[in-house]
């Protein structure tokens, strides 16, 4: 199997994605020439929006901006006949240029000061791209290709059954996002069942947060007293070979006694960076070492099972994963005087409970319990989390309370004190006129050191966002 | 002769329909009220419609949400918003058992919601999702006929089943042609929190429907208008229409 190997760090992925407007370029020559002369209905919509994170430290004493971002989001839907559509969707992002302007000052002055790209990054972005075909090849069945998100499970953001789709963790806080992937898909449909099966061509990674630098120390060997010198990170990914990159996923889902259930089945990647080799060496004998750590996206294979139902006017839904990856790692520490160890495949499971109800005067509640969230990919690496969320659109529409997002994650029951983290995510949105939103929130994480949610910024966060819609 | 002709012309029809009316008054039950009220507007096959939604609060500000509603039977319909953009594609299907699926396309995916959102506001109206559900008035509420005016049976309806938001409704229906004019909603304590009227009433391929009905929340001093337009009336909506498979397209 041919491998290829990519080092790549957060600005090496800013940068990338400015290649992504030859990509929609193509994309939009090649939906246009789709259209049939006589086209039905074409429809352009989108929204444009912006967010503002300013850092206020710990103790409410340093100022930083965290992230800022300017965003332009256009879709186009082209209905040609009863029996086809096309869709796509485009993301135009930039920021207010503050944390870029900072992180590149010195790259952007020893290299090129009138470099206009370095100034006023640009990111485009294409989200979807596909064409539906109604009732093809058989009347009871549904055909989607291109790029697309294939969105499983019926838990709130958190699913542990939507595993086709590379995660996206570009923004820590919008849980659940998903970057789409190239796939073809076909649905049959008979009554109240249906079973959909999904063939992927091409595997995709996940993106990671600014903070998986952060992660990668997490599988650092036991090296003390020595210190480190330095750590490098190379990415493995499976290059052009039709069989390693195949991923394929069936899904059949069925209403039965007034409930939704659904089973499901992936054979995929591990879209999280997993180490296949992990390797020491003295940079200065007997005081540090540099260690160099492969990551590899192993083969997985997952069982999944889905229910959503009513009880007692409360909507109630479960889910369950079995995870079977395909791994072996090997850390050699014998060249600073350690030992050679193996790791190799080990089963786990991850579950999510939920329930969610509406009070009469508008508040919506909705509480998950979850075992092992997206990026944790290790038996004794899941984590506990119990997540609450709750919207309140106020008397007279104009006034939103919320989302609110409360997550509580505790890592050992037996040392609460000592393993537990707390992130809370208030906000306040305001609706003008149709289409306007303005909002002001907060990101503040409490956390002991080692736990997942830890890995996050310390401190508060406060945001600010508008959306524009048309 | 004239007082021949005048007796026959005009006495005896009208005597025939005074006790033609006091007859059948007295005949009409509030369930049979209730009966022809569900022959009137469950009556065609199905029904395509587009309705505005006209927002308007206490100090005149306005908001609009356009959706289009296709409903076969009594018990499966869908909704499509069109505007606002924010909320364009959002769809929502009624099918029988009560189920209810929504598609939010920022999402793509289709969602169960329970039953709890029936006493909620539909996408910020004044109508609640059990305002708007298509239903046999006969079978959902135990009628009591309060008296009978002019033009209108005056009904309590009392929710046959638990879970409804009302203790009870008061409802106008029209003795003519059994189309439900105004209908005044009590809270479970027993206060008038909402008063519904239709107008424009008319006739479209045979059917009575209204065009236009205003929604009232007196606690809040907030209505919601709906206007229907591009009524079409048994297109032949196929079963198919009424599934989470055409709901995502």
């Amino acid at each position: 199997m041919g491998r290829k190997t990519t080092r790549r760090n957060g600005r090496d992925r800013r940068y990338r994605a400015r290649r992504a407007p030859c990509i929609l370029l193509l994309a939009s020559v090649f939906m246009t020439g789709l259209m049939p002369q006589a086209m039905a209905e074409v429809d352009l919509s989108g929204d444009f929006s912006t967010s503002l994170g300013i850092g206020l430290g710990e103790s409410f004493d340093a100022f930083e901006y965290e992230e800022s971002e300017l965003r332009l989001g256009l879709r186009l839907e082209v209905e040609s006949t009863n029996n086809l559509r096309l869709f796509s969707e485009a993301w135009v992002r930039s920021g207010w240029d503050f944390p870029a302007l900072y992180e590149d000052a010195q790259d952007f002055s020893a290299s090129n000061p009138f470099d206009f790209e370095s100034l006023m990054p640009v990111a485009i972005e294409l989200r979807e791209a596909y064409a539906d075909l109604y009732g093809f090849p058989f009347p009871a069945t549904d055909v989607r290709i291109g790029r697309q998100r294939i969105a499983w499970g019926t838990a709130d953001r958190i699913s542990v059954v939507d595993n086709l789709n590379p995660d996206d963790l570009g923004d820590f806080w919008d849980f659940g996002r998903h970057a789409a992937s190239g796939a073809a898909s076909l649905t049959l449909y008979w009554n109240q069942f249906s079973v959909q099966g999904v063939y992927i061509p091409v595997f995709k990674p996940a993106v990671l947060p600014a903070q998986a630098s952060t992660a990668a120390a997490a599988v650092l060997p036991d090296i003390s007293p020595l210190t480190l010198n330095s750590l490098t990170a190379d990415y493995s990914l499976p290059a052009d070979d039709p069989l390693a990159n195949a991923c394929f996923g069936l899904r059949a889902r069925l209403n039965i006694l007034g409930w939704d259930a659904a089973l499901s089945y992936v054979l995929g990647r591990e879209d999280f960076p997993r180490p296949e080799s992990v390797s020491a060496v003295f940079h200065t004998p007997g005081v540090d070492v540099d260690v160099e750590v492969v990551y590899g996206y192993p083969r997985l294979h997952v069982g999944g099972v889905e229910l959503f139902g009513e009880l007692f006017g409360l909507g109630v839904w479960g889910e369950a994963a079995l995870f079977w990856p395909e791994y072996t790692t090997v850390i050699d520490t014998s060249a600073i005087g350690g030992f050679m160890a193996t790791e190799t495949n080990e089963w786990y499971l991850k579950a999510v409970a939920g329930l969610d109800y509406t009070f009469p005067f508008g508040l919506y509640v909705n509480l998950q319990y979850a075992h092992g969230l997206a990026y944790e990919n290790r038996r004794d690496g899941l984590q506990d989390y119990l997540i609450l969320a709750a919207e309140w659109l106020m008397p007279g529409g104009r006034v939103k309370i919320g989302p609110i997002g409360a997550a509580l994650e505790v890592d050992d029951f037996s040392q609460m004190d000592d393993s537990w983290a707390l992130a809370l995510s208030p906000e306040i949105g305001l609706l003008p006129a149709d289409n306007v939103e303005l909002a002001l929130g907060m990101h503040w994480i409490e956390a002991r050191e080692g736990t997942t949610l830890g890995l996050q910024t310390a401190g508060t966060e406060l945001t600010i966002r508008g959306k524009l819609s048309f | 002769m004239r007082k021949k002709t005048f007796a026959m012309n005009v006495l005896a029809p009208a005597a025939l329909l005074c006790v033609s009316a006091c007859l059948s008054w007295a005949e009409m039950s509030a369930q049979e009220i209730l009966e022809q009220v569900d022959r009137t507007v469950n009556a065609p096959e199905d029904q395509k419609m587009t309705a505005t939604l006209v927002l308007i609060d206490k100090n005149g500000g306005r908001q609009e949400r356009v959706i289009e509603i296709v409903q076969k039977g009594s018990d499966k319909r869908l909704a499509r918003f069109l505007a606002p953009a924010d909320q364009e594609g959002i769809a929502v299907l009624t099918v029988p058992e009560g189920l209810i699926y929504v598609y939010l396309p920022a999402y793509k995916t289709v969602k169960r919601i329970a039953s709890h959102v029936k006493n909620n506001k539909f996408a910020g109206t004044d109508f609640t999702y059990e305002d708007m559900e298509a239903r046999d008035y006969s079978r959902s509420y135990n009628g009591e006929l309060l008296r009978e005016e002019a033009d209108a049976y005056v009904l309590e309806l009392v929710p046959a089943e638990r879970g409804s938001d009302y203790s009870r409704l008061v409802m106008w229906v029209r003795r003519d042609n059994f189309l439900p004019t105004a209908t005044e909603f009590y809270d479970r304590k027993g206060n008038l929190v909402k008063k519904m009227t239709s107008s424009t009433a008319e006739k479209v391929d045979g059917y009575w429907i209204s065009r236009e009905t205003e929604m009232i929340d007196l606690t809040q001093d907030h209505r919601s208008r709906m206007i229907l337009d591009d009524i079409e009336f048994d297109t032949g909506l196929s079963d198919d229409v009424f599934t989470t498979r055409y709901l995502q397209r």
